[in-house]
C-alpha cells in the first residue's frame, strides 16, 4: 500500500511529485532541489553517480557522461561504457532510480508505482520505452500521460465543462504548443507542434549578448573573451530576465568586471522591460508558427479555444504572455499556482488524482 | 458513475471515481474520534475538505492513501451505507464485519501513515533555520567574490595605503562573522576532485599535473555547516 509518484522524465530535467492531502508536492531531491539534472555518468573508478554531481563532472569526464538519453527513446541506439552496451531505457532507468529513492526518502516508505508523463508526439516504440525504463527501475508504470494532458489535469480542467484547450509550454530549451480536447472523462490531445531549439536559454543569450556589446562600445574590452566575466554576466542575465517580469527595470550591478592595464572596470548597466522585449522580439515571434500549425492541424480556429494553458518558466515574461492573448484573442490562466513551480516543466502532478485506469485518458 | 452502478458489486478498479469527493465520503463515513485528537486544529467539518484545506493534517493522512485502495475503500463505505436500503447479490457476511475489518485496517494505516509524516515535518522544522540561513548566505556569496576581486587588483604598495588596508582589515572581519555563523571557503586546488564540492567547467590534459584533480579555482565555493552553498569552480586535470 504504498503511494504513487507522478515522474516528469524531462530531456534535460526530472521531476518527482506525489499526492498529499489533495495536493501535489514537489520532491525536493537530496542535494535540495525540485528538479534533477537528467544526466548519468560513470566515474573512473566505476561508480554510477545521477543528477546534479554528474553534471558537475561532466566536462572532465565527457566520455562516460550520458545527457538527454530521452532523445533517444525508443531507438536501437546504445551507450558503450566501458565495453558495457546500455540501452536507452537503461540509462533512464537509472534516472528513475534517483528519483524513486529521494521520493523514498521524502516519504519515509517504499515506492513501487509510478505514473510518467511523455511529450505527445511520443510514438509507440518511445512510449513503450519509457514504461520498460519505470519496470527496470522497480517501478510499476500505472500509466504513461502525455506532458499537455498532465498540465490540463494539473489545473483541474478535468472537471469544467468540455472544451478545447491550447497548452502552451515555453520551458528552458523547448517549445511545444497542443491542443487539446476535454470531453466526458476523456483528453484528447488533437495535435501538437513546437520548437525544440527554443527556449529560456535564448532570452538569456540575448541579454549577454547586449551586455557584452554594450560593454565593449564603452570600454572597448571584450568580456566574452574572458570565461569567468562571461559567466558572471550569464548569471546576471539571467536574474535581470526574472526581475523584468515583475518589474519593469532592472539595474545589473558587476563591480571587477575585468582589469585592464589602467586598473579595474567595473559593469553597471539599467535594462529596461522595452529593450529587453525589443532584444527578444524575433524569439517571441517564432511561436507564432508553431501555434498556428497546432490550430490547423486540430482543425480549428482559435475563437473555439476555451483556454489557454501557459507553462514554462519563460510564460512568466510579459511580452510572450502579450503574444499568447494576440494569438488567441483569449486571457490565458498563468501557471503560477505555488504548488506547481513553472521550473518543473510539466506541471504535471496533479495527473496522481487520476490513477484510475477506467478513466480513459485517450493517448 | 451512478449509485445504480455502484451497487451492482462492478470490482472497484473499473470505477470511474472522483478522488476529492470520494475522500468527502470517506471522512463522513469514519469520524474517528481519537484520529482527529491526533491531528492538531482540525475538526471532521474541516477535513471533509481537504483540498480546500491542505495544511489539515486530518485531510492529509485521509487523501495520503493508496489511491487504488481508496477507491475500493470509498466504494465499501458506499455499500455499507446503502446496505440498509439494498440487498447485495449474493454475500451472506454481515455487513457490519466488514465495515470494522475495513475501518480496523484503515485505521492501522493511517495511524502509520501519520507516524511517517510527524517524523517528516519534525526532521522538516528542524531544517528550517538553516534552509534560511543558506538562502541569506547565498546572496551574500558575490559580495565577498567582490571584496576578493578588489583586493586583487591592489599592488602591494597600494596595499599599505590606509584606507586599503581598511577595506581588507573589513573583508578579513566579514570572513570572521561568517566562519562563526559555520560558512567556510572549500578547498579546491591540489585536492582531487569531487563533483560533490566543486563543479568542473574545465579539464586539462597534462602529464605533469596528477590524476583527477583540481588544478585551478576561477570561482571559490562554500560550505554551510556540512552542506553546500556553493560549489568551487574549478579547472580538473586528467
Amino acid at each position: 500500500m504504498s503511494k504513487i509518484i507522478g515522474i516528469d522524465l524531462g530531456t534535460t530535467n526530472s521531476c518527482v511529485a506525489v499526492m498529499e492531502g489533495g495536493q501535489p508536492t514537489v520532491i525536493a531531491n537530496t542535494e535540495g532541489s525540485r528538479t534533477t539534472p537528467s544526466v548519468v555518468a560513470f566515474t573512473k573508478t566505476g561508480e554510477r553517480i545521477v543528477g546534479e554531481p554528474a553534471k558537475r563532472q561532466a566536462v572532465t569526464n565527457s566520455d562516460k557522461t550520458i545527457s538527454s538519453i530521452k532523445r533517444h527513446m525508443g531507438t536501437d541506439f546504445r551507450v558503450t561504457i566501458d565495453d558495457k552496451k546500455y540501452t536507452p531505457q537503461e540509462i533512464s532507468a537509472m534516472i528513475l532510480q534517483k528519483l524513486k529513492a529521494d521520493a523514498e526518502a521524502y516519504l519515509g516508505e517504499k515506492v513501487t508505482e509510478a505514473v510518467i508523463t511523455v511529450p505527445a508526439y511520443f510514438n509507440d516504440a518511445q512510449r513503450q520505452a519509457t514504461k520498460d525504463a519505470g519496470k527496470i527501475a522497480g517501478l510499476e508504470v500505472k500509466r504513461i500521460i502525455n506532458e499537455p494532458t498532465a498540465a490540463a489535469l494539473a489545473y483541474g480542467l478535468d472537471n469544467e465543462k468540455e472544451q478545447k484547450i491550447m497548452v502552451y509550454d515555453l520551458g528552458g530549451g523547448t517549445f511545444d504548443v497542443s491542443i487539446i480536447e476535454i470531453g466526458e472523462g476523456v483528453i484528447e490531445v488533437l495535435a501538437t507542434s513546437g520548437d525544440n531549439r527554443l527556449g529560456g536559454d535564448d532570452f538569456d543569450e540575448r541579454i549577454t549578448r547586449y551586455m557584452i556589446d554594450e560593454f565593449k562600445k564603452q570600454e572597448g574590452v571584450d568580456l566574452s573573451l574572458d570565461k569567468m566575466s562571461l559567466q558572471r554576466l550569464k548569471e546576471a542575465a539571467e536574474k535581470a530576465k526574472k526581475e523584468l517580469s515583475s518589474a519593469t527595470t532592472t539595474n545589473i550591478n558587476l563591480p571587477f568586471i575585468t582589469a585592464t592595464a589602467e586598473g579595474p572596470k567595473h559593469f553597471d548597466m539599467n535594462l529596461t522591460r522595452a529593450k529587453f522585449d525589443e532584444l527578444t522580439h524575433d524569439l517571441v515571434e517564432r511561436t507564432t508558427t508553431p501555434v498556428q500549425n497546432a490550430l490547423r492541424d486540430a482543425g480549428i480556429t482559435a475563437s473555439e479555444l476555451g483556454k489557454v494553458l501557459l507553462v514554462g518558466g519563460s510564460t512568466r515574461i510579459p511580452a510572450v504572455q502579450e503574444k499568447v492573448r494576440m494569438l488567441t484573442a483569449l486571457p490565458s490562466k498563468a501557471a503560477s499556482s505555488p504548488a506547481m513551480p513553472v521550473q518543473a516543466t510539466s506541471s504535471f502532478s496533479m495527473l496522481l488524482r487520476l490513477p484510475f485506469p477506467s478513466r480513459r485518458w485517450a493517448a | 458513475m451512478t449509485e445504480e452502478e455502484k451497487n451492482k458489486g462492478v470490482p472497484p478498479e473499473d470505477e470511474t471515481v472522483d478522488l476529492f469527493r470520494e475522500n468527502e465520503e470517506k471522512v463522513e463515513a469514519e469520524g474517528d474520534a481519537e484520529y482527529s485528537a491526533e491531528a492538531e486544529g482540525s475538526d471532521t467539518a474541516e477535513a471533509k475538505e481537504p483540498e480546500q484545506n491542505g495544511d489539515s493534517a486530518d485531510a492529509e493522512k485521509v487523501t495520503a492513501d493508496d489511491a487504488a485502495e481508496e477507491a475500493g475503500e470509498a466504494e465499501i463505505a458506499k455499500k455499507s451505507e446503502d446496505s440498509g436500503k439494498k440487498k447485495k447479490n449474493d454475500k451472506k457476511k454481515d455487513p457490519r464485519d466488514e465495515k470494522i475489518a475495513e475501518l480496523s485496517d484503515r485505521v492501522l494505516r493511517q495511524q502509520a501513515e501519520f507516524i511517517n509524516y510527524r517524523n517528516r515535518t519534525d526532521k522538516e522544522k528542524a531544517q528550517m533555520f538553516e534552509v534560511g540561513a543558506k538562502s541569506a548566505f547565498e546572496k551574500i556569496l558575490p559580495v565577498i567574490d567582490n571584496f576578493e576581486r578588489g583586493l586583487a587588483t591592489l599592488s602591494e604598495e597600494e596595499r599599505e595605503q590606509p584606507f586599503a588596508s581598511g577595506i581588507d582589515k573589513t573583508y578579513k572581519q566579514l570572513m570572521n562573522a561568517l566562519a562563526e555563523a559555520g560558512v567556510k571557503p572549500i578547498e579546491a586546488v591540489g585536492q582531487p576532485f569531487n563533483p560533490d564540492l566543486h563543479n568542473a567547467v574545465m579539464h586539462v590534459e597534462d602529464e605533469s599535473l596528477g590524476e583527477n584533480v583540481v588544478v585551478e579555482e576561477f570561482q571559490k565555493g562554500y560550505l554551510y555547516h556540512d552542506t553546500v552553498l556553493r560549489h568551487s569552480m574549478v579547472k580538473v586535470a586528467n
